[in-house]
């Protein structure tokens, strides 16, 4: 898993445009030209200027901000590619629903006023996160509640969904709330809804394995909680959580992944070169399949593909490493580096 | 200057008028060089050429081509010279709702002082000399090219 916001942010200041100095090229932001690497697009091929952009990007009457915007979408679009193909191995851990058991509908938790729900700790080693795909609720009688989520980094609420459970039915919807130790660092999350004000109860969770919790990968340690008196939608005093073995009709299914965001982020300079590579194929493939009609896209596309490809076997071009073969080089180095292949073993037959 | 360029040249600040206001370039006589096996059609800008085809980031261009042979009657000569346009008629015309190529004819027509039209050639066929497609004759785009002749003479 790879969080494609936290990657946007340092995408864009890795490596940099050059600005043209033709009279007729768009002047470049400061941002769009900073390079906290030192590499700059240009350099991996000559096709990938900015003012060649300019000319095969499919307006020809594109504003500056606008196209500051592109190139700015570009390299980002760019960098989750490089990501795509560096860290390619399944980063899913494990996925289970908290209590796989069945319930009965014959026992309710009278309401009070109160927050009720989960405590869950992530790992803190940054390298794992956890994404509450699903809230499932089951109530007695037909009942709208808001879900909220917290962190204790954060006194504001982080998210929330409304779902109206219904009558004697495990009622599920989509949370999609992602978890990790890197957003608010060294925070717990916190799941759950307020009771005050809610008329119909929750369902208990006690018939036979029904409050029998999975483990979930064994690396999250998820525990029912209750907050009495409490009935704001912001952070609780952590001092006042008790640990109770109540659910309070609610169940989630939780989902388990390798995060390697962190690992970029705190590396991100090992990563220019390829995203400088990724962006100047993607650049040529914009300037080979271009729909506008001028002098550069004239003079680009019809060195695009062999820019692109390269040269091994006609002996009338010179002979040119292709970009494709660059791009595939970073690649294997970056892999090299975070898939290391151990001793091999060789036997003779 | 001196010999054709004399009546090109005026013909090129008629033109310019005719096109103040709008982002549109018009070269003076071009000159066909090959690149990679292809006849290109460039104008000299200082000591470099440039290539003078379709551009989509103006509004429309224009440029001269005077045909290799010309005639010589006694003190003066003759030349064919073939006036291309490549023009964005949604930029030349923005009021007028259906294709403007006639409205585009009509004007080039009353602003051609300096050579005598012969013939009229639109459409991707006007551009058959040089490397162009056929989107680049559909609206807005308009390719067109004019035949003329024209009497001048070489002082030496």
């Amino acid at each position: 898993m790879i969080s494609n916001s936290k990657i946007s942010s340092i995408a864009v200041d890795l490596v940099g445009w050059r600005q043209s100095n033709h009279p007729d090229a768009v002047v470049l932001d400061a941002d769009t030209v900073k390079k906290d690497s030192g590499l700059e697009y240009d350099a991996a091929s000559a096709l990938c200027s900015a003012y060649n952009v300019q000319l095969v990007q499919d307006n020809p009457d594109i504003t500056a901000e606008q196209f500051n915007d592109l190139l700015d979408e570009i390299v980002k679009g760019s960098f989750m590619s490089v990501l795509n193909k560096v860290f390619t191995d399944d980063d899913h851990l494990d996925t289970d629903l908290l209590y796989r058991h069945e319930n009965t509908w014959d026992k309710g938790i009278t309401n009070d006023t109160s927050f009720v729900g989960y405590e869950i700790n992530i790992p803190k080693n940054m390298n794992v996160s956890a994404v509450i795909n699903n809230v499932l609720l089951e109530f007695i009688g037909e009942q709208a509640v808001k879900v909220l989520v917290f962190n204790s980094a954060k006194d504001a609420l982080v998210s929330s969904v409304e779902v109206t459970a219904k009558a004697k039915t495990v009622t599920e919807k989509a949370l999609s709330q992602i978890m990790n130790a890197y957003e608010y660092f060294g925070g717990r999350w916190f799941v759950g809804y307020l009771r005050s004000g809610l008329t119909k109860e929750a369902a208990d969770r006690d018939f036979e394995q029904s409050n029998l919790p999975s483990f979930c990968g064994g690396l999250l340690d998820i525990k029912p909680i209750k907050v009495a008196g409490w009935d704001a939608e912001t952070m609780f005093d952590m001092n006042d959580i008790e640990y109770t073995s109540n659910t309070y009709g609610m169940n989630l299914e939780v989902s388990l992944y390798r995060d390697f965001t962190q690992m970029v982020l705190t590396n991100k300079n090992r990563f220019a070169t390829s995203l400088q590579l990724q962006v100047a194929v993607d650049i040529v493939d914009l300037i080979s399949n271009s729909m506008r009609s001028n002098k550069n896209e004239r003079l680009s596309k019809s060195n695009a593909l062999l820019e692109l490809a390269g040269n091994k076997n006609n002996f009338r071009v010179p002979e040119l490493v292709g970009l494709h073969d660059r791009l595939i080089a970073e690649i294997r180095k970056l892999r090299a580096t975070y898939y290391p292949v151990g001793m091999k073993k060789h036997t003779l037959r | 200057m001196k010999g054709i360029d004399i009546p090109i040249q005026s013909q090129v600040d008629i033109f310019k008028d005719m096109w103040t206001g709008t982002d549109t370039k018009v070269y003076g006589r071009i000159f066909r060089n090959e690149r990679d096996g292809n006849n290109v059609p460039e104008a000299l800008d200082g000591n470099e050429y440039k290539e003078v085809l379709i551009d989509d980031t103006k509004d429309g261009i224009c440029f001269f081509d005077v045909r290799p042979e010309r005639e010589i009657n006694g003190g003066s000569h003759t030349a064919v010279v073939d006036v291309y346009f490549a023009v964005n008629l949604s930029k030349l015309y923005p009021s007028v709702t259906e294709r403007a190529t006639e409205y585009m004819l009509n004007d080039i027509l009353k602003h051609l002082q300096w050579l005598k039209p012969l013939r009229i050639v639109t459409g991707t066929e006007s551009f058959a000399t040089w490397d162009v497609k056929a989107e680049h004759n559909m609206q807005p785009f308009f390719l067109l090219r004019i035949e003329t002749i024209v009497n001048y003479k070489i002082t030496c």
